[in-house]
């Protein structure tokens, strides 16, 4: 409910009568890179996307790689090992979840994208997106990239890298 | 992944109360996790009672008095228990999510008295008191002891129904949830006691330990 008022001033408040329409077709798009490690025992990392605000709030978890097709949500014993992501959100989400969750990626850059309809509800403001990685006998990070939402042009991607489970995270917010 | 280690710092409050004999052995509860994932995850706990915290080098600890509280304030139950040499281990199925408490409780009375201008002394259960002393007895005096050593685990999302104290002797409430410590921040508590213990040595000494 607090929400669309503060769509409207925005739209008031930048001459866009077509605001809302337009935020819809905004898109987030995120690149995150999945180090190769020489390691003696090597396990994919559970990784968790979401977004949090200027207070470091969860605000909405966008995708959640790992085990998700064990049998009997087997999966899901891990999930606690995303600590933050835990913490802020997983524990108080049913996993798995449609449009969430996901499997494992193999070590390499991925991309998703993520639609402005998925990220109705934001209020105008300040964000980052925060990637968290657990790897099974293997380390944590979170890598924190800030962005504004909703987008202005030009697009210009904001990057942060990570040193030891993560590479280089870019995203890039698209009006 | 269980490589990351969340069981020490919950294991350590539960610590806090444990000297109440305020001898140098400390008994100690470490659970082999404090937040769980998943449906119906267990933890093994171990319990021991030594010099050093954690280190298993002296005595085991009895699991006569060990009980866990679920969720929603029921029991539950201790299983698989087995006592060695220098540890004991028991499992605990956390069957429900939320937060659940693991303690290991005892209290126990002393009494000193006259009997035929012979000073004799008992020990025994609270409940055995009544019954135990002759009825010629003067000069009574009794000492109640209550001691806990609490470590607490959570499934999915914390709850507080079994932080709340049970009356007894003294108790430390959580007001940080001890599953949401973060290292460096500050976490609170509040010490409770209840009133029939006010003047009881074991009851100040801890609470001369847990003042300072």
């Amino acid at each position: 409910m607090r929400v669309k008022p503060s769509w409207t001033l925005f739209a008031a408040a930048s001459g866009l009568a077509a605001a809302p329409a337009a935020a819809n077709a905004a898109e987030l798009s995120v690149s995150v890179e999945i180090p190769r490690l020489s390691v003696a025992e090597y396990h994919r990392p559970y990784v968790a996307l979401w977004i949090e605000n200027a207070d470091q709030a969860a605000m909405k978890t966008l995708a959640v790689w790992y085990d998700v097709k064990l049998k009997n949500n087997e999966g899901n014993t891990w999930l606690k090992d995303m600590r933050q992501w835990w913490r802020k959100a997983g524990r108080t989400a049913t996993m798995p979840a449609d449009g969430v969750s996901g499997p494992t990626k193999a070590p390499g850059k991925h991309q998703v994208t993520f639609s402005g309809a998925q990220l109705a509800g934001l209020a105008p403001g300040q964000y980052a997106l925060v990637v968290e990685a657990s790897r099974e006998v293997g380390g944590r990070e979170v890598v924190r990239v800030p962005f504004a939402w909703p987008p202005k042009a030009p697009a210009r991607p904001a990057q942060a890298a990570g040193a030891t489970e993560l590479g280089a995270v870019v995203v890039t917010a698209k009006p | 992944m269980s490589a990351l280690r969340f069981a020490a710092v919950a294991a350590l409050l539960g610590v806090a109360l444990a000297p109440a004999a305020a001898q140098a052995h400390r008994s100690w509860l470490a659970p082999s996790a404090t937040v769980l994932s998943g449906a119906q995850p267990w933890v093994t706990v171990d319990g021991a009672v030594s010099n050093t915290l954690f280190y298993a080098d002296h005595v085991p600890m009895r699991l006569d008095g060990v009980k866990a509280v679920g969720p929603d304030g029921a029991p539950v139950a201790i299983q698989n228990g087995a006592t060695g040499k220098y540890r004991s281990t028991f499992d605990v199925q956390l069957a429900s999510p939320g937060t659940y408490k693991i303690a290991n409780v005892s209290e126990g009375a002393m009494a000193s008295y006259k009997q035929g201008g012979e000073t004799k002394r008992w020990r025994g259960a609270v409940g055995q008191l009544a019954t135990a002393l002759p009825k010629d007895a003067t000069d009574v005096q009794v000492t109640y002891s209550s001691r806990r050593v609490e470590t607490f685990v959570t499934a999915g999302a914390p709850n507080t129904t079994a932080l709340k104290p049970e009356g007894k002797g003294l108790e430390l409430e959580p007001i940080t949830h001890p599953n949401d410590l973060v290292a460096s921040e500050k976490a609170r508590f509040r010490r409770r006691r209840a009133s029939r213990w006010r003047s009881c040595w074991a009851a100040s000494a801890i609470a001369r330990r847990v003042r300072s």
